[in-house]
Order: C-alpha cells, then sequence, then structure tokens
C-alpha cells in the first residue's frame, strides 16, 4: 500500500503497453503511452488518493493494454464506413489488428516484443544457416536439412509475406538442395566424420576439383543473404503498411 | 476483458458511433481528453475499456474533425483539450440526422417483430 507499490504498479501497466505497441509507428506509440500516463495521473489527483486499491481500479478501467493497442491498430485499419480489404485484414491478422476472430492472437503478451516480425526473422536465420551449413557440407547434412525445413515452415507460415516473397524465399534454399544433390552425386557419397574434417574435405574438393561447383554455391549463398535482406525490410513495410491504411483511407 | 466482448453487434455498432458521441460532448465547448473519457465512461454500456478512447481521439484529430492545444491546468501538468472544427460540425451533424433515420427504422422493424 506504498508509494512504490503504485508506482510499479504503473510501470509494469505502461511497459506492457509499450511492448504491445510495438506495431505501431514510433511517434504514435510514444505519444499513446504518453497519453495513457496523463490519463494515470489525472485519475489519482481527480481521486484525491494514490493507493494501491485507487490505482488497481483505475487501470482496470483503462482496460488491458493490448486491447488499447487493438483499438488503435483497429482505427487505423477500418475507419467509419470504410469496409476493410480482404487482404489487409489477413495482413493485420499478424500485426495486431484485429476486427474478426483470429486478432485476438496477434497482440503480443505481455513482455514480448515484436513476434510478428520475430517469426519473420527467425525464418530468414534458419534458411541462411541451413543455406550456409548445406553449401559448406558442415556438421553433415542433417543440421542444414532441419535448419532449411525449418526455416520454410516458419516462412510458409508468416502472413506478413505475399505469396511472391515466400517464393523468393524458397529459391535460395531449392537451389541449395539442388547444388547439394547434383554435386554431392557426381563427387562422392557424404561422409559422417568430425566436422572439421569434413569442411576441410568438401572444401579441398569443391575448391580444387571442382572450382565450378565452388563458385555456384557462392552465387547461391549470395543470393540468399540478398533475399534474407529483401525478405526482412518487405516484412516489416507489411508491419508499418497497416499504420499507414490508416492515414491513406 | 474476453475476446469475444469485442466482437458482439454491439461492439460493432459503438465502433462506428463513439466518435460521434466524441464529437457530440465537443459541440458546446472545448474539453481535455481525461474529462472526455470519464464523461463516455460515466454512461452505462457506452465504453469498457477507458483507454481505448484515446486511439479514438487521435484518429480523429487526424482526420482534421478536432484540433487540440495545449492549456495549463491548475493542478497538475498542461492539458490537451479538444476542439470541434468545422469538418467535425458537419460530420457529426450529418451523423445525427442518419441516426435518427437508423433508430427509427430499426426499431420500426425490431418492434413490428415483437408484435407479430
Amino acid at each position: 500500500m506504498n508509494d512504490q507499490t503504485t508506482s510499479s504498479l504503473i510501470e509494469a501497466y505502461l511497459d506492457r503497453l509499450h511492448a504491445a505497441a510495438w506495431v505501431l509507428q514510433a511517434d504514435r506509440r510514444a505519444e499513446l503511452v504518453e497519453e495513457i500516463r496523463t490519463h494515470i495521473d489525472e485519475a489519482i489527483a481527480s481521486a484525491g488518493s494514490r493507493d494501491e486499491v485507487t490505482v488497481r481500479n483505475i487501470l482496470d478501467r483503462l482496460g488491458p493494454p493490448e486491447e488499447i493497442v487493438r483499438a488503435a491498430v483497429g482505427d487505423m485499419d477500418a475507419p467509419s464506413g470504410t469496409p476493410s480489404q480482404p487482404g489487409q485484414a489477413s495482413r493485420s491478422v499478424a500485426t495486431g489488428a484485429p476486427p474478426d476472430a483470429a486478432g485476438a492472437r496477434a497482440i503480443p503478451a505481455a513482455g514480448t516484443s515484436m513476434p510478428g516480425l520475430g517469426i519473420e526473422a527467425a525464418a530468414v536465420v534458419l534458411l541462411t544457416t541451413g543455406c550456409l551449413l548445406g553449401l559448406l557440407g558442415w556438421l553433415g547434412l542433417v543440421f542444414a536439412m532441419v535448419s532449411l525445413v525449418a526455416g520454410a515452415v516458419l516462412l510458409l507460415s508468416s502472413t506478413l509475406w505475399s505469396a511472391t516473397d515466400k517464393a523468393i524465399g524458397l529459391l535460395p534454399p531449392l537451389f541449395t538442395f539442388g547444388w547439394i544433390v547434383v554435386s554431392g552425386a557426381s563427387a562422392r557419397p557424404w561422409r559422417v566424420g568430425p566436422a572439421r574434417w569434413e569442411l576441410a574435405d568438401r572444401f579441398g574438393w569443391a575448391v580444387y576439383d571442382r572450382p565450378s561447383w565452388a563458385s555456384v554455391g557462392l552465387v547461391i549463398f549470395a543470393l540468399q543473404v540478398i533475399v534474407a535482406f529483401v525478405l526482412m525490410s518487405r516484412a516489416r513495410r507489411a508491419a508499418n503498411a497497416i499504420v499507414q491504411s490508416g492515414h491513406a483511407e | 476483458m474476453e475476446p469475444g466482448a469485442t466482437r458482439s453487434p454491439i461492439s460493432q455498432l459503438l465502433r462506428g458511433t463513439l466518435e460521434f458521441c466524441v464529437l457530440a460532448l465537443l459541440r458546446d465547448r472545448e474539453r481535455y481528453g481525461f474529462e472526455l473519457v470519464r464523461h463516455l465512461s460515466d454512461v452505462d454500456g457506452l465504453v469498457t475499456s477507458e483507454g481505448t478512447i484515446y486511439p479514438l481521439l487521435s484518429r480523429l484529430r487526424r482526420e482534421g474533425l478536432v484540433t487540440t492545444r495545449w492549456r495549463e491546468s491548475d493542478a497538475g501538468p498542461p492539458r490537451r483539450y479538444y476542439k470541434l472544427t468545422h469538418a467535425g460540425r458537419r460530420a457529426l451533424d450529418e451523423f445525427a440526422t442518419d441516426w435518427a433515420r437508423f433508430r427509427s427504422a430499426v426499431d420500426s422493424i425490431i418492434l413490428e417483430g415483437r408484435q407479430t
């Protein structure tokens, strides 16, 4: 019941709000948090008391931070009288605008930030790692395959990327897979062995015996790196598009 | 707050109506955010989560239906006051007309259904 308890209650609430509001543009996010903070101050002043019960009631009346953010995103997504587009709706589910059932999932839980882009980032990292491992023949093929498959699953499950984005994202991994099959089959069977030895072995063969395979592998990896950057910027833009669409309409 | 609560027919209606309640509160004088929020929240059944009104106010500002200015307050930090613009007043008048027609239309159907 002391001042510190109530202060930490308020700060925890505002932290939750800030975390949930990642989907908003930075200035709108800051403004929203500041407005809610002002509201809490005003409410405390008008209640004339700062005890725990008062503060808890004030926060309860404000509602869950996630719901406030949902209102902010919903306001941008579907201004009154403007029916939202199907494509827009499916994207907003991923990033947190939710007039519909699936929307409940969209707003991040307390403490997590940017889960929407988290899936996309994980997909890109896994795919890039998988390509690198596969092209180097490092640690055997198992790790490369697990990484590529997991990355592909995440890639396909993302709701921020369009079908075209996903197709582009799958190209380098498919090239990698093809490269492994063709280069591996034309050389020797894959061996299980100490990672360092196998790396040296593969590099030795690739670089000295069949230089063309090494350069093709290099090109594939360069492609993967470029695709990774393109996909991440497109995911970020898709998340921002929800914010922008409110201004446009 | 159960997720279902935000999708009920009434909350769908509120989504489009609440902003005009805000505009109506500003018809005669400017008000600051907390004042608006508490006013709406004190009316039963209009607002479940007070915090959701702030994004609405922000949108009304961006759409040019209200303007804001900061004013010193007697107690505490400066307050942001909201004031109706010409466009806001026009939108409010238009809605008031439409709403009256809508309300009596729905009433006539619902009450008619009840009698048969």
